[in-house]
This record gives C-alpha cells, sequence and structure tokens, in this order.
C-alpha cells in the first residue's frame, strides 16, 4: 500500500499538452523565417564566401570536425557514474525526511549508516579520479 | 487509492476541473516569451546602468518598446543557411534548445491552486526535461560544421553536466528536508514549519545545511545556464558566440529564447526550493480559498523570482570569466565533495531537529 | 483515454527505435532513441509509476546518450562516410533478431509458466503506482545489499574509466 497519497497518471496529461504546444511553436517559428526570407528576396544573395563558416575573414584550411581532447569524454562518463549516485540519493532523501509512520520501519541512524557506506565508497573513486589527475585542465 | 486535490480557486470552482488546467496551461505559456522580452531589455537597461551608459530609450516610454522592434527584426532578417552545415540537424537543434526551457517552466508552482502538473515527481522530472537542453547545444554546434561552434557546443555541453550533479545534490538537501519530490509539497513545508518557533522555515535559512546548499544552487545554476562568470561557451572574445555562430533570424531567437527561458526556471526554482515559493510570512494564507489568494501567492513568486533574475544581470556585469580550468575544477573537486558532505550534515541537522522545523 | 495514452507511447516508443535502428547517420540514431526513451518515460507515467518515468529521462535520456552523443564525434565522421555506410547488415540483423526473440520467449515464458520475476508480485516490491516514497522503502531495506553493492559497481566504472583513457600510448 502507497504510505503517500500518490497522484493519478492524470496529471501527466497538462505535461503532455505543454510539451505538444511548445514543440509547436518552435515549428511554426522555425518556417516563419525560412517563409518570409523566401517571399521578401527576390533574388537570394550567392557567393562562395557566403557559404562557408564563420572564422572571423580568415580562409577555411580544414573541416571543422576534427578531434578533441579525451578530457570531454572523460567529463561525460565520470558524470555518469556520479548521476546515478545522485539518483539513488533522491529516494534516500524522501524517506530521510518524513515522519517515523512514512518510514517503513527504518530507523534515521540505520538510513545514515547505509548512505555513509555508498558514499564512502564513491568517494574512493573520486578520491582516485583526482589523484590521477584526470580533472586536471591545464596543459601539460 | 487515496484522491488527489484538484485546487482551483474558490470562485472558479464551477468550471470543470480539465478547463482550469486548460486556463493555467494558457495562462503559463504567455508567461515566458513575455518574460523574456522584458528581461531583454531589462538586461541592456541594467548593464548601461551598471556601466553609467543610457542604454536603449528611442522606442517607446524608457525603450519598452525595443523587444518588439527587435522581434520584427528577426522575423524579416534572412534565413541564412551556410553550405557546410548538416541541414536536418541544424534545422532542429533551435527547437530542442527552445522547447525543454517552455516545457520546465510550466513545472513550476506559481500559487497553491494555480500550476500546470503537480507530480509526485515534479523536481526530477524538471531535472529531467531541462537536461534535454544539452541536445540542442551540442547538435547545433556539430551541425553547424564550423570550428568555433563546435568548441562552442562541446565546452558547452560539458560544462553543464559537470554542474548537473551539485545543482541536484544541492535539490537533495531541500528533499530531505521537506521529504518530499512534489515541488508544492516543499513549498507547504517551507510555509508551515517555523525556525525556532519564529522564522518562517525557508530552506535558506535552515543553517548551515540549506543555506551551503543555496549557495551551491545558485552557482550551479549560473553554470548550467552558460550565464557570466561561467559563459565559455559563447566567450566572445574566443569563440565569437560559441555554438548559435552559424545561426541567423529566427532559428537564433529560439537559441536565444532557450537560454534565457532556462535562466526564468533556474530562477523560479531557487525561489520555489529556497525561498519558500509562495509564502511570505503568512501573507499567504490571507483570504483562504479565493481567487485573490491565488493573486497574491503568485505575485510573491514573481517578486522573488524577479530578484533572482535581477541577481543573473547584475552578476554578469560585475564579474570577469573563469576560465575553463578553473570551471571544471570548481565543479568537480570544489562543489561535488562539498554538496555531498553538506547533505550529510543536512541529515544530521535533520535528526537533530533543525532548529525546531522538523516537520 | 488510457488505452490512447498507452497505445500512443506504446507506438512513440517501438517507432523510435526502429527509426533509431534503421538511420543511416548515428546521430540521427541518437535523438531517435531519445525519442523512444521519452516514449518508454511516458508509458511508465501512465502506469503511475512517478519516480521510474522521471528517472528514464534523467538518466538514459539525459546522462547516457549524451555520452553517446560524444563518441559518436570523436568518431569524425564526414558526410561521405555516412552515406556509404549500410543500413542494414545480414549478420547483424540475424544476431539482433536471435537476441530479440530469446528475450520475448524469456518474458513470455516466465509469464506463461507461472515462475521467474514477471510470474506474481514478488514480496516486498513496491506497488506498481508508486512515487519516490514507495519505491525508497523496499530499496533501503529488503535490496539492502544490492544498493550497496551498486556503489562497488560504480567505483569498479570509474577506476576503469580512468584507466581506459589516461592510457599512454608509446
Amino acid at each position: 500500500m502507497p504510505e503517500s497519497p500518490v497522484p493519478p497518471p492524470d496529471v501527466y496529461v497538462p505535461l503532455l499538452l505543454v510539451v505538444l504546444i511548445a514543440g509547436g511553436l518552435a515549428a511554426v517559428l522555425l518556417s516563419v523565417s525560412t517563409v518570409v526570407t523566401k517571399l521578401t528576396m527576390r533574388r537570394r544573395l550567392r557567393s562562395p564566401t557566403r557559404n562557408t563558416p564563420y572564422e572571423c575573414g580568415l580562409p577555411i584550411l580544414t573541416d571543422a570536425r576534427t578531434r578533441f581532447s579525451v578530457k570531454f569524454y572523460i567529463v561525460a562518463m565520470l558524470f555518469i557514474l556520479f548521476d546515478i549516485e545522485v539518483v539513488f540519493l533522491y529516494p534516500w532523501a524522501v524517506i530521510y525526511g518524513r515522519g517515523d509512520s512514512a518510514r517503513g520501519g527504518l530507523g534515521l541512524g540505520f538510513l545514515f549508516l547505509e548512505l555513509l557506506v555508498f558514499l564512502g565508497i564513491l568517494f574512493l573513486g573520486w578520491l582516485y579520479v583526482v589523484r590521477k589527475g584526470v580533472l586536471e585542465w591545464q596543459a601539460e | 487509492m487515496t484522491t488527489w486535490p484538484s485546487w482551483q480557486p474558490e470562485v472558479l470552482s464551477f468550471l470543470p476541473a480539465w478547463l482550469w488546467k486548460v486556463i493555467c496551461i494558457f495562462l503559463v505559456l504567455q508567461m515566458p516569451p513575455i518574460l523574456v522580452s522584458l528581461l531583454v531589455w531589462a538586461e541592456r537597461r541594467v548593464s548601461a546602468w551598471i556601466q553609467d551608459r543610457v542604454g536603449p530609450n528611442r522606442v517607446g516610454p524608457f525603450g519598452l518598446l525595443q523587444s518588439v522592434a527587435d522581434l520584427v527584426k528577426f522575423v524579416f532578417k534572412e534565413d541564412v543557411v551556410p553550405g557546410q552545415v548538416n541541414r536536418v540537424l541544424y534545422s532542429v537543434a533551435p527547437a530542442l534548445a527552445m522547447v525543454p526551457g517552455l516545457v520546465t517552466f510550466s513545472l513550476l508552482p506559481f500559487a497553491e491552486r494555480f500550476m500546470v502538473s503537480d507530480l509526485d515527481s515534479g523536481l526530477l522530472m524538471l531535472f529531467a526535461i531541462s537536461s534535454l537542453a544539452v541536445y540542442g547545444i551540442q547538435i547545433g554546434g556539430w551541425a553547424s560544421n564550423s570550428k568555433y561552434a563546435l568548441i562552442g557546443g562541446v565546452r558547452a555541453s560539458a560544462q553543464i553536466i559537470s554542474y548537473e550533479l551539485t545543482l541536484g545534490l544541492a535539490a537533495a538537501v531541500v528533499v530531505l528536508f521537506t521529504g518530499s519530490l512534489n515541488l508544492a509539497e516543499m513549498v507547504r513545508w517551507q510555509s508551515e514549519t517555523r525556525i525556532l518557533g519564529l522564522l518562517p522555515a525557508w530552506t535558506i535559512f535552515v543553517f548551515p545545511g540549506g543555506t551551503v546548499a543555496f549557495v551551491i544552487f545558485i552557482t550551479s545554476a549560473f553554470a548550467e545556464t552558460n550565464r557570466l562568470p561561467f559563459d565559455m561557451p559563447e566567450a566572445e572574445s574566443e569563440l565569437a558566440a560559441g555554438y548559435h555562430v552559424e545561426y541567423s533570424s529566427m532559428k537564433f531567437a529560439l537559441f536565444f529564447l532557450g537560454e534565457y527561458a532556462a535562466m526564468i526556471v533556474m530562477s523560479g526554482l531557487m525561489t520555489t526550493l529556497f525561498l519558500g515559493g509562495w509564502s511570505l510570512f503568512g501573507l499567504e494564507r490571507v483570504m483562504e480559498g479565493t481567487i485573490w489568494q491565488t493573486l497574491i501567492q503568485t505575485g510573491i513568486w514573481w517578486a522573488k523570482t524577479l530578484f533572482f533574475l535581477f541577481v543573473f544581470i547584475w552578476i554578469r556585469w560585475t564579474l570577469p570569466r573563469f576560465r575553463y580550468d578553473q570551471l571544471m575544477r570548481l565543479g568537480w573537486k570544489v562543489f561535488l565533495p562539498l554538496s555531498l558532505a553538506n547533505l550529510l550534515v543536512a541529515a544530521w541537522m535533520r535528526t537533530w531537529g533543525m532548529w525546531g522545523a522538523s516537520a | 483515454m488510457e488505452g490512447l495514452g498507452f497505445y500512443g507511447f506504446g507506438a512513440l516508443t517501438l517507432l523510435g527505435a526502429l527509426l533509431m535502428v534503421t538511420s543511416r547517420n548515428p546521430l540521427h540514431g541518437v535523438l531517435w532513441l531519445v525519442v523512444s526513451f521519452l516514449g518508454l518515460s511516458g508509458l511508465f507515467g501512465g502506469l503511475g509509476a512517478h519516480f521510474l518515468a522521471a528517472i528514464q529521462i534523467l538518466v538514459y535520456a539525459g546522462a547516457i546518450l549524451v555520452l553517446f552523443l560524444f563518441v559518436i564525434m570523436l568518431l569524425n565522421l564526414r558526410p561521405d562516410d555516412v552515406e556509404r555506410m549500410p543500413t542494414f547488415s545480414l549478420r547483424g540483423g540475424v544476431g539482433g533478431f536471435l537476441v530479440g526473440v530469446v528475450g520475448f520467449c524469456a518474458v513470455v515464458g516466465s509469464v506463461v509458466m507461472g515462475t521467474g520475476a514477471f510470474a506474481k508480485p514478488v514480496a516486498g516490491l513496491p506497488p506498481l503506482e508508486a512515487g519516490a516514497a514507495d519505491v525508497a522503502i523496499p530499496l533501503f531495506s529488503t535490496a539492502l545489499l544490492p544498493f550497496e553493492v551498486v556503489s562497488l559497481l560504480l567505483l569498479a566504472a570509474i577506476v576503469g574509466s580512468v584507466a581506459l583513457t589516461k592510457r599512454r600510448l608509446p
């Protein structure tokens, strides 16, 4: 049995409507400028420089999509791992903040210890990351 | 199955619940575009004021219609699509950047009887949808096939995801105090409990857990919205404009709208989580249930949110830009352990009574 | 109304997955997978699994697929590379089909034969219509050990990702 009132699934209907309206609005706004450009410009200006990427007037030498630092990938990977950790903290915080009856018989001290172990193990991971210098962004 | 209250002002209780929701959606979706146009004007006026200039003052009284003029310009500018771009992704990206801003705005609780969606895990849903804004920026930067745009997009994504962690951890402190992920429930807790029997228990006042969480949250919010002092993705002196450098006319306007909408959402979230949302020293309970109460609560909510928006502008014209390595060091090496330790401190406070504010 | 939501989101999930598999440009694939995950989140929401609905977007669409995006950009694709990419390979198709069949049989079989996780509601699991608190109580009591083991798993993943990227080439 749910310990606390949980809203019925209908609460998502307004949210869904907003998503549809916002998407529709974006589509309309995007097409407006295209249509206006088509209508108002009799002749599209064409020149080779107009079609090149903006680089402050310097001649373009290479394609933009070259490789970039591996640091960005490791940030993304570490983000996933720590994000999962944060996701576990939310349900913990919810029941920790409730009164004794809404906690399903779990004591505060017990819950605190559980989290301490969880965070302690992950803290080791964080320590490893810092010690290895993965998050140093200065040029080596 | 427990019933879920359908909150409606008493005067309007003859309306069916769904119609009231439709009215709410209609009203709420007016707010971001209007506010964004005002913000753009305010940003320019305030920056001028801070730098002892005049700012736009020609179009309409105090230059208030400047944004309308800007909008007209956006519509009539040529829609330049450079030759090197990936056309499909290039056109989709502005929409991907704008839609999450509008949708998350609709999740905020403006007043007890005036909100679009009242979800059980509202805070999580808000974070979830706002995390989708990364796609617009990243795809936009990549599809442009321009060096500045790509570097800006990659920088922005790495920055946004890094600070999403600390943002979430700071908000977890509020969850821990209020025992709920429902935003309206959080505000209700803050308005109903008292610290030392006197001060309303707005999370920012619950020292030290709540106060530290607020400092972490507001700093992360600046990084999350790519605002100065953390605007490396756009850093005009390095990258010209960052991920939207190849965009023009309405496509650019959508990026712009999304960015400012995200700023409004972050301000509103700070109001809701840390400054007691619609509550103000009992004023929120005056004329319980009437439409006046709803109006007062909405007014209080907006007053606080507008204050935070002013802070956003104020900081922008006060602090210089960080370096990227400083930004990453702050997020990962300072804020991440600090916010985790703060969560444990807050948990300790919870067992000890939080200055008499325990629920 | 409920049926409409179920079939609508179910169709969205399947459509997203199908287009993800068949799209030639891997970046389009990522975006279609996001669509599929949004549909899945809608299905969870329609069931009243509020916490899961939010987590589905937060973790899968908001974190894991962002990494996909980064990695695909690392692949350094040129437009003509994309054009030459096949949309369908026989080996991959057969392999995927076999995995799908096995998974489908496992689910259906466990329901039909009355054994396994899907047969009956397991005692101690949260009810289907569940907010965050209903998920939390079993998570921190019955599922205590798995919860703590997750932290070890995450630790291993952190060490692994660092070790992979810090390796120096001779």
